[in-house]
């Protein structure tokens, strides 16, 4: 998972999110897509609230004693949660592309997102970055989420006729390795995410070459 | 009255029958604790943050007057559905043979399970729809469902033998 963009703008502050998927079939990676944006969306959500930042490297200054004083007068939490109205948390979202999703925001919102994230460089907040630039990743929890919503969904793109000729490991692992990469311990991991594509091995009884 | 959905986590047919030949259960009550205690931990750390646990719902909707409610009483951002926590205490789960309930349990008093029943339906017109249990053909939220996978595949590949 990379981000290759990341624009700032007070009509649109968004990630540029590919997730390397390669050449799966379309209505998987649509899964996976839709899926993955969700778990992003919220992942940033909760952490947020948290006063954190969900992106590595990235941290959340405490708010001044004034702007404090004020946040709670108003009725929020004496912390930097980037909540006052709720209005600029509820406009977080995301738009499918062709290789992965752009999140953040897409209208009215988006001055205000800049102005904690300065992908512009004109903000004059502190920064408290909750998307990430170019080149930044989420958390390692949170890109093992995502990891995991890959696994599980890639499995379901395999079907029993992909398996019917397999005899021996290394047949199995070439099979697999149409759509999971890395060292075989990596793909057994990740097969194991998917019940469907177990329950195809145990069926042709090649669970014990896995 | 109460709001006790069941959680269940398909295991495809095939799995169930070798794990059953093994003669092994999948959800004793060791692993109902682990599975219940996670869903119930990331479901409360979710509704404190002001976002449904229940995929689909996202952020709960905000006060419609903070004058008025919560009228200083508590913050009125994130919208957590707490003021004295009562009813989020009686958020639980619970084994049902080989599957977790989670929700407002038949035992909690009956005024939490009106509070419950209330933001979950909207019933009521002042009030608007705060869902925090899924309802049945609902589900969790991407993160409480990877939670979910995560333990179980760990768990299958126990019991299979598969390191």
């Amino acid at each position: 998972m990379k981000v290759t963009q990341a624009t700032g703008s007070n009509s649109r502050t968004t990630s540029k999110i590919d997730l390397e998927l390669g050449d799966v079939p379309r209505d998987v990676k649509n899964d996976i897509i839709q899926e993955t944006g969700e778990l992003l969306v919220e992942q940033i959500l909760l952490a947020t609230a948290e006063a954190r930042s969900p992106v590595v490297g990235e941290r959340f200054k405490a708010l001044s004693k004034d702007y404090k004083a004020r946040k709670v007068a108003q009725g929020g939490q004496p912390t930097p949660d980037l909540e006052l109205d709720g209005a600029m948390k509820d406009a977080l979202t995301f738009k499918p592309t062709a290789t992965g999703l752009e999140i953040g925001f897409f209208g009215k919102q988006a001055g205000k997102a800049d102005g904690h994230n300065n992908f512009s460089g004109n903000s004059a907040i502190p920064q408290r970055r909750f998307l990430p630039g170019e080149g930044q990743s989420f958390k390692p929890e949170i890109e093992g989420m995502v990891q995991g919503i890959i696994d599980e969904k890639l499995g379901e793109a395999f079907e029993k006729a992909d398996f019917e000729d397999v005899e021996t490991k290394a047949q199995l692992y070439e099979v697999l390795g149409q759509y999971y990469s890395g060292t075989r311990s990596e793909i057994r991991q990740s097969a194991a995410s998917s019940s469907g594509l177990l329950d195809i091995l145990i069926k042709l009884d090649l669970m014990e070459l896995l | 009255m109460g709001s006790a959905p069941k959680v269940t986590v398909k295991l495809s047919p095939g799995l169930t029958k070798k794990i059953g030949a093994l003669k092994t259960e999948i959800v004793n009550e060791e692993f109902a604790q682990i599975v219940g205690s996670g869903i119930l931990n990331a479901a409360k750390r979710l509704i404190a943050s002001g976002t449904s646990p229940v995929r689909g719902f996202g952020r709960f909707a905000q006060y419609k007057d903070s004058k008025s409610y919560p009228a200083g009483k508590k913050s009125a951002t994130p919208v957590n559905l707490s003021l004295t926590g009562t009813m989020l205490s009686h958020l639980n789960y619970r084994r049902n043979q080989n599957k977790i309930e989670f929700g407002i349990l038949p035992d909690a008093p009956n005024k939490v399970k009106v509070i419950a029943r209330v933001h979950n339906t909207g019933e009521r017109a002042d009030i608007p729809q705060r869902q925090f249990i899924p309802k049945d053909g609902q589900e969790f939220v991407p993160s409480i469902q990877a939670l979910i996978r995560r333990l179980f595949k760990e768990r299958v590949l126990r019991i299979l033998g598969v390191r």
